[in-house]
């Protein structure tokens, strides 16, 4: 019985600690994220069958993003700071580019309502229940004052720069997927955003290392820096690493089980009042939020590591997300061209494209850089308590939710239309070769493209520290 | 320490976020001698996956890796 126990026991011990509690290889988080964005995706379509065919107008699901829920979040704020006599944008509702499509989408009853509000949650509930099983939860403060420097300007740069390239890394990935070009000029312009912001940590640490003096402690130590910058606010630590853990952190697991149950709860009581589709698409981005933290995917790093410490392995991980969704939503996207009824899930996560998006993903790069994470990397990272990072996401959140409105300006809407055309249009790929197989392998290479020059940029960077 | 081996420095950086925590790793790793020992304190657990994939391609030794009590501690060799 005993020897039953331990078998068991050990079994159970060993895959909670190769699931739960080491980082996963990053293909495999890639993987899952792909996973989620491509039901995430389905989910999307079916709800707009049922809307198109006035089954279930409200319960309109979006495929995987993180940045739309923050135009109703802009109404409310500029609506606050019109009130107090602040400046601000007047707000008087959004126009679709597409005067066809205005009829699939509604002003929500609730800022939460909105779909990709949803996934913000999702994303950052998913990060939280994988830090609590990976007993990883920390609430944590630094005091070091360029952290929030960092984080601030950050902050205000990914801001502007997301109201500009209409989205964010997330939109981006899912937007490469959906085969839109705008995706394609975000992936270059925060590569050389992030190009620029690699040059600027480089700098910023070069002139702090060297401000140091390294000085013998009398120990038979030599501390190079004792940052000692941190608060720790909870979970208190034992005074000696042999104290065991304290509470704090040996209920994280039980913790994140009694949240996934709560979670369920309420999303079965959701589907019930009439939000199945906003219930499982809210599932879908608690599992990328979930893979994240687990495979540390970071944009962030991804776009910068291979000019900073000459690191591509996360870049490579992101490319293979990024052609994994091209092929995962294609089903979706020949269903679409064949049924006339959710004929606009053909062309779901397509934006226009022009020289507005260059711009704005080259500062949403910068930004990212010096922040150290993107919007979803910030959701899952705010999850584990890092209050720096929470500081860059409230910047950024507050100043695109305020600009947001900005998007309805003739001159703001001239720079994204398409190169040669007066007009703002969404661009999409099929559209422009007239062939899904073209556009298809176009898009892969281009990913396969990118995932190449990042390793190439790290090898050289690399090279350059070990030979320097 | 429970690593019989002798730390020439200490860097703390407890309190940083990534990318922070690898550059001043590598920035500090740059400065020693071959065959000198360094011990790296951090919270940040972005540190767990660059610290070892930092080590594995410079051919650095990761003499030891622990995660307690919310502090993961690195001891690497040049």
């Amino acid at each position: 019985m005993s020897d039953f126990d331990f078998g068991i026991k050990g079994w159970w011990d060993t895959w909670y600690k190769k699931f739960f509690r080491e980082k996963w290889p990053l293909w495999i988080a890639a993987i899952f994220m792909a996973l989620s964005g491509i039901i995430a995706y389905g989910v999307a379509v079916w709800s707009l069958a049922r809307t198109v065919s006035g089954e279930n107008p409200y319960d309109q699901a979006k495929p995987l993003g993180t940045f739309l829920g923050l135009k109703e979040l802009g109404g409310i704020i500029n609506s606050f700071l019109g009130k107090i006599g602040l400046p601000h944008y007047p707000f008087n509702g959004y126009i679709w580019p597409d005067g066809q499509t205005i009829n699939y989408f509604v002003q929500y009853p609730n800022p939460f309502l909105e779909p990709t509000a949803g996934t913000m949650l999702g994303i950052l509930f998913g990060g939280l229940i994988a830090a609590l099983l990976a007993k990883e939860f920390a609430l944590k403060v630094p005091l070091d004052k360029t952290e929030y420097g960092l984080a601030l300007s950050g902050g205000v740069m990914m801001g502007i720069g997301a109201v500009f390239m209409f989205g964010c890394p997330l939109v981006s990935t899912t937007n490469i997927g959906a085969m839109s070009v705008q995706a394609i000029e975000m992936v270059i312009g925060m590569t050389i955003g992030s190009f620029f912001g690699a040059k600027i940590i480089v700098w910023l640490e070069k002139r702090r290392l060297a401000s140091l003096a390294c000085a013998a402690d009398g120990a038979g130590y030599r501390p190079l820096m004792h940052f000692e910058k941190t608060k720790t606010i909870w979970p208190k630590m034992p005074a000696n690493a042999d104290g065991g853990e304290p509470f704090g952190i040996r209920f994280q697991p039980v913790m994140a089980i009694i949240l996934t149950v709560v979670m369920f709860i309420v999303l079965a009581r959701f589907t019930k009042i009439g939000y199945p589709a906003l219930s499982m698409s809210f599932l879908a981005a608690t599992l990328t939020g979930f893979a994240m933290q687990r495979g540390g995917m970071c944009f962030a790093y991804a776009y910068r590591e291979p000019f900073l410490t000459g690191f591509s392995d996360m870049s490579r991980a992101m490319a293979l997300l990024y052609a994994l969704l091209v092929i995962g939503f294609l089903p979706f996207k020949l269903l679409g061209s064949v049924s006339p009824d959710i004929a606009y899930a053909e062309i779901f996560a397509i934006s226009p494209a022009g020289i507005g998006i260059l711009l704005g993903s080259a500062l949403f790069g910068l930004g990212m850089a010096l922040n150290g994470a993107c919007v979803s990397d910030s959701l899952w990272r705010t999850a584990e308590g890092q209050v720096k990072i929470w500081v860059g996401l409230l910047t950024l959140i507050c100043v695109s939710s305020w600009l947001f409105p900005m998007r309805e300006e003739t001159w703001f809407k001239t720079i994204f239309a398409p190169y040669g055309s007066k007009n703002i249009t969404d661009v999409y790929l099929p559209q422009i070769f007239g062939s899904y197989p073209i556009a298809v392998v176009f898009t892969i290479s281009v990913v396969l493209l990118w995932a190449l020059l990042m390793t190439w940029f790290a090898g050289r960077t690399f090279k350059k520290y070990m030979e320097g | 320490m429970t690593t019989e081996v002798k730390i020439d420095k200490v860097l703390d950086v407890k309190g940083l976020v990534c990318p922070r925590p690898m550059v001043m790793t590598m920035n500090t790793l740059k400065t020693m001698e071959k065959g000198q020992v360094l011990h790296v304190l951090a919270n940040d657990s972005s540190t767990k996956h660059s610290i070892p994939a930092l080590c594995e391609r410079s051919g650095y030794k990761l003499v030891e890796m622990k995660d307690e009590a919310g502090t993961i501690s690195f001891i690497i060799q040049k």
